[in-house]
């Protein structure tokens, strides 16, 4: 089990290296590539056009995802009796890797890791202000994750909710029409922190 | 004939490459075969693709073709490439009415042969935050609505695109998209001005429909959404123009949407821009570099108000 969420967490990571050295592949990875790509709705033999936002859009995106997997564990063992406690920080810690990415592509590409340029951003723009807000949550919760640690700040970790709330909130800002697909994601996120809660 | 003029005024350290001439050239034979398949009255207009200097790094073709917003195709930008094949760009004409003296319906390739094209390099920003440098080939708007002759109550110019659900899947749709048909806005004096072009091609070629065939407008210091595409109707007017997304969104786009670093969108800062293939950002210039050109026309205008 836990080499398969290693391998889940990790395939954002392997498309985004196979978008990127789209110039260098051999013939025959091509050739598998474009076989793949004929078969499933997914593009492999196109270097990004628009390289760091397919990077942040590819990081939030992930980081979302995984944190929905993460808050689905619960449920699961609540409803369905399959108990994947122990993986809950495995999955937790991979999304806030992405998260960290995403992150650091605001700051260190975006502002040029100017802390002036962050606070004006964060202070000037709401959207901005609900993703850093995840962020610090997140980047909380991720430092006090150990097992040493963990007991102490167990009830922090309720700040997850919060989290999920401002992430909601900015995935719908990212976009200038709101569609089907991100009113499905939303509901799906919202969904599973009524589960959690509802068992209560 | 073609007359070639370079509309690229700024220094820039980045001369095109070698590789990239090469790939242009390839394209260019690719182009005159087709011409010769499709007869294209265009591009018998524009005789062979010359390689000419220009101080910006031209945006390759594949990726001018391949990432685009057309709404009226989809919301993301590699689809309208693959959803536009089959979009009929032929019979298409366009109608010049409203406050004008002789309001016209011109068939598009009369229109093209009736009006001597050029090529012009312009730099394309996206209120996304995005840019391109584009080889369009057109005509300045002004000589179109000359045709039309002016009056003293043509104030503003409203342009409009082709209203078709069959062929712009998305017109279908009330949710997740915006209202259609799909309107833009100048005002007369920006409508004049000899930077301003309606673009029937770019790369010497014929335009794609992904691109806004056949016959779209291109004002280079301000943002993309304001170059409608695939234009049927053209109306002169009294009163301010409609547009689209000013209407969607006052506090997101401005009716002027003159590129402006100091004006931020809600939600990011104009102040950088990401040029397509390259990584890291690069300074967006005022007026998107053609303030020498068009900054009077807002003289005395607050443009953080007027943004």
């Amino acid at each position: 089990m836990r080499i398969l969420i290693w391998i889940g967490a990790l395939l954002p990571m392997v498309y985004a290296a196979i978008r990127f050295s789209t110039p260098y592949h051999p013939v025959w990875l091509r050739e598998i590539l474009r076989f793949i790509e004929h078969y499933g709705s997914i593009v492999l033999t196109k270097a990004p056009v628009d390289p760091l936002k397919f990077m942040s859009d590819l990081s939030g995106n992930s980081a979302l995802w995984l944190l929905a997997f993460t808050l689905f564990i619960s449920p699961l063992r609540t409803y369905l009796k399959l108990n994947l406690l122990k993986y809950r920080r495995l999955m937790g810690l991979f999304s806030f890797f992405y998260l960290f990415v995403h992150a650091l592509l605001f700051v260190g590409i975006d502002q040029q890791f100017s802390m002036a340029g962050v606070l004006h951003e964060v202070s000037s723009k709401p959207f901005i202000a609900f993703g850093m807000g995840a962020f610090v949550i997140m980047a909380l919760m991720a430092i006090t994750s150990t097992n040493g640690l963990y007991p102490k700040f167990k009830g922090w970790h309720k700040l997850v909710y919060v989290a999920v709330v401002l992430i909601a909130i900015h995935y719908l800002m990212s976009h200038k029409t709101v569609t089907f697909t991100h009113v499905a994601v939303v509901g799906t996120l919202f969904s599973l922190l009524a589960l959690r809660l509802l068992k209560r | 004939m073609l007359i070639r003029q370079d509309y690229a005024y700024l220094p820039s350290s980045e001369i095109t490459s070698e590789s990239v001439y090469q790939e242009r050239r390839a394209l260019m034979k690719l182009a005159a075969s087709a011409a010769v398949l499709a007869g294209s009255p265009l591009l018998a207009a524009l005789g062979p693709y010359q390689k000419k200097s220009s101080s910006l790094e031209l945006t390759p073709y594949e990726q001018i073709t391949t990432y685009n917003n057309f709404y009226e195709f989809s919301t993301d930008k590699e689809s309208p490439a693959r959803l536009a094949k089959k979009f009929k760009t032929r019979p298409w004409t366009l109608t010049v009415g409203g406050e004008v003296q002789k309001p016209q319906t011109l068939d598009i390739d009369t229109l093209i042969k009736q009006i001597p094209l050029e090529e012009r390099i312009y730099r394309f920003r996206c209120v996304e935050g995005w840019s391109m440098v584009v080889p369009w080939v057109g005509f300045s708007l002004a000589s179109l609505l000359k045709l039309s002759g002016l009056t003293s109550k043509s104030k503003y110019v409203e342009f409009e695109t082709l209203f078709d659900p069959a062929q712009f899947p998305q017109q279908n749709r009330t949710f997740g998209t915006i209202p259609f048909p799909y309107r833009e806005g100048l005002r007369i004096d920006e409508a004049m001005h000899p930077l301003t072009i309606l673009a029937v091609g770019l790369y010497g070629n014929e335009l794609l429909p992904q691109n806004g065939a056949p016959i779209r407008l291109v004002v280079p210091w301000k943002y993309g959404f304001k170059s409608i595409k695939s234009i049927v109707k053209i109306t002169l007017k009294e009163t301010q123009a409609r547009s689209t997304w000013h209407e969607a969104g006052p506090r997101e786009y401005g009716f002027y949407a003159n590129v402006n670093p100091a004006v931020d969108h809600p939600r990011w800062s104009q102040a950088r821009e990401r040029v397509l293939g390259k990584f890291f950002k690069q300074d967006t210039l005022a007026f998107n570099g053609y303030a020498k050109e068009v900054a009077h026309l807002y003289k005395g205008m607050n443009l953080l108000t007027f943004f």
